[in-house]
């Protein structure tokens, strides 16, 4: 069921099925709210605007009674028509083809958004994972060692320059990874029970995942604004 | 200045206990005691159960459910990705298990993955490097195998362990690693309590679930069933029917076919402002109108007070009488739901 925003008084709730949701940030049946019409699970309708009929808006400036027997007092003592005068003056203003009702009105434009925003937050948090996850190595290359040449915190004299140097040795920052076998052969029994299995050579299942999520995280990055990998980059 | 230090040349527990020597009730308990459970069994001390309602003592929506998924009969228990056929099952116990809670839960999976979860408020600061204990009590239809996950507040998984239910009921002690602030994410984290495995559609029976700051499990903590009461409110307050002529608030019509309705403080501040769900056994009255049925206009309730604006069906209702939402004797509920998430 398609939620409905309601507003009263100046202040908006949202309703669905037999639930009255507050628009309040922390609670989940409102996040839920804006989830689904960031991601399009969900469709939202504005709130109902109410139209008057002519009774209401007579009703509502029509003079008080009290008003109008003193005017129909006055009317007869002075022999004026101001009491018709004054109904007739309402009753023109506001015509018997006044029939009022109800019409749904514009979506208020903080839910799209407040939509928008959640979108923006998850895609950069789907981003991050997709370029954390892009930023392994590739499992059917390995990875090559690095080595660094640091400081042992020692010295010792040059004898050349007469001045004292730092000692240095190789560190391996990064291990060498052999990449895994490109195929691997398996059984593949044979329908005839009679016969032999048969040997069938196919892609390392391991490198059939890495490269099932590697593409799955490179199409979160294509897909992903501009805007957010600008938010991403610190720009 | 020269400082001599005595040390003793006896094991002060191996002497006690070849002594029989009487320290007090407390005091050889402890000696006794082999580990920390016996150790806190034995001396009756306990430690705060993290979870809510792990002894599936309070059930405000219902005590049988059926669902695809979200909230289900225990409150702060819910179901996540479970399949059609899903039940999940308030069960008393019947004095001959191994625990001594009054209910245990059912869940009935219908197909793999599924599961139930507790979130849980402020995780981070209180469990942050900290080993965590999970313990409870199982048992299955059919031997299974169940995972058991701490999940983060961003919804990452920081560990999974597997558990085993057997067809008898089975004590399970599960220890996770400490976990930093940052792991945690933020201050909500989820416990998750389910199966991953297709093979086999089985029921699992689940009772005194404890999560507490420690590597080893002690006994269950026993809550007052009033303290239960009181954690679940922050998550879930049902009003219900205690009586047929219970009205659950009054209030003021304030326009022909609009009232205001007061529907009471909290017993405890909610967790957020909350959602309000009334069902079809409550119904409006006015001296003017009579009963009457109503739609939610407004919810206009706080964290701490509940409060709706109605529109009454068919006008006619008269403007400053007074009012009231009541059971109509068909199990009338008003639900505050301010879940975790």
């Amino acid at each position: 069921m398609t939620y409905k925003i309601i507003e009263f008084n100046d202040s908006y709730s949202i309703s669905k099925n037999t639930m009255s949701i507050p628009r309040d940030a922390r609670n989940a049946d409102y996040k839920q709210f804006i989830e689904d019409i960031a991601l399009g699970n969900d469709t939202v309708e504005g709130p109902d605007v109410i139209e008057p009929s002519y009774v209401e808006l007579r009703a509502a400036e029509y003079p008080s009674m009290v008003d109008q027997l003193d005017m129909q007092y006055w009317d007869g003592v002075n022999g004026t028509t101001n009491w018709a005068d004054a109904i007739q003056a309402v009753k023109d203003a506001h015509p018997t083809s006044i029939t009022g009702g109800t019409t749904v009105g514009d979506v208020p434009s903080w839910v799209q958004e407040e939509a928008d925003a959640w979108l923006a937050a998850k895609q950069l948090a789907d981003y991050t994972v997709a370029i954390e996850r892009l930023s392994q190595y590739v499992i059917a290359d390995g990875r090559e060692e690095v080595v660094e040449s640091r400081a042992t915190g020692e010295q010792v004299l040059d004898e050349d320059t007469e001045e004292m140097v730092d000692v240095m040795h190789d560190v391996t920052t990064v291990t060498a990874i052999e990449p895994v076998e490109a195929t691997v052969t398996r059984l593949v029994p044979s329908d005839n029970i009679q016969e032999d299995a048969t040997e069938e050579t196919i892609e390392n299942p391991l490198i059939t995942q890495d490269n099932a999520e590697r593409a799955e995280a490179q199409a979160v990055v294509d897909a992903t604004p501009q805007a957010v990998i600008d938010t991403y980059n610190g720009e | 200045m020269t400082v001599k230090v005595h040390k003793p040349k006896y094991n002060l527990k191996e002497k006690l206990d070849s002594n029989n020597l009487q320290t007090g009730q407390a005091g050889r308990d402890t000696l006794k005691s082999e580990n920390m459970r016996e150790l806190f069994s034995n001396t009756g001390t306990s430690r705060k159960n993290i979870l809510i309602n792990g002894g599936f003592d309070v059930w405000q929506r219902a005590t049988y459910f059926a669902a695809t998924s979200g909230y289900f009969g225990p409150d702060q228990w819910f179901s996540a990705g479970a399949a059609a056929g899903f039940i999940a099952q308030r069960l008393a116990s019947g004095g001959t298990e191994p625990f001594a809670s009054k209910y245990y839960t059912r869940v009935q999976m219908a197909s793999s993955n599924t599961n139930i979860n507790q979130n849980i408020e402020h995780t981070g600061r209180y469990m942050a490097d900290k080993y965590v204990t999970l313990s409870f009590w199982a048992k299955s239809d059919k031997p299974v195998n169940w995972k058991s996950k701490l999940i983060s507040g961003t919804q990452t998984e920081l560990a999974s362990r597997d558990s085993y239910a057997g067809m008898e009921w089975t004590y399970n002690e599960i220890t996770f690693p400490p976990f930093s602030y940052a792991d945690w994410g933020n201050d909500v984290a989820k416990l998750y309590f389910g199966r991953e495995f297709s093979e086999e559609n089985a029921r699992l029976d689940i009772a005194e679930v404890q999560l507490e700051i420690g590597s080893q499990a002690t006994p269950f903590e026993r809550l007052p069933i009033y303290e239960t009461l009181l954690n679940c409110y922050r998550y879930c307050y049902v009003l219900t029917d205690d009586g047929s002529t219970t009205n659950f608030g009054i209030g003021t019509v304030e326009g022909t076919a609009i009232a205001a309705i007061g529907l009471g403080n909290f017993p405890v501040q909610m967790y957020s402002v909350p959602t309000v769900a009334t069902n079809s056994g409550v119904s409006f009255y006015s001296p003017t109108t009579g009963s009457r049925g109503f739609s939610v206009t407004s919810n206009r309730s706080s964290t701490a007070q509940g409060a709706l604006f109605l529109t009454i069906t068919s006008a006619g209702a008269s403007p400053g009488e007074s009012c009231s939402l009541f059971n109509n004797g068909s199990g009338g509920k008003v639900t505050f739901e301010a879940k975790i998430v």
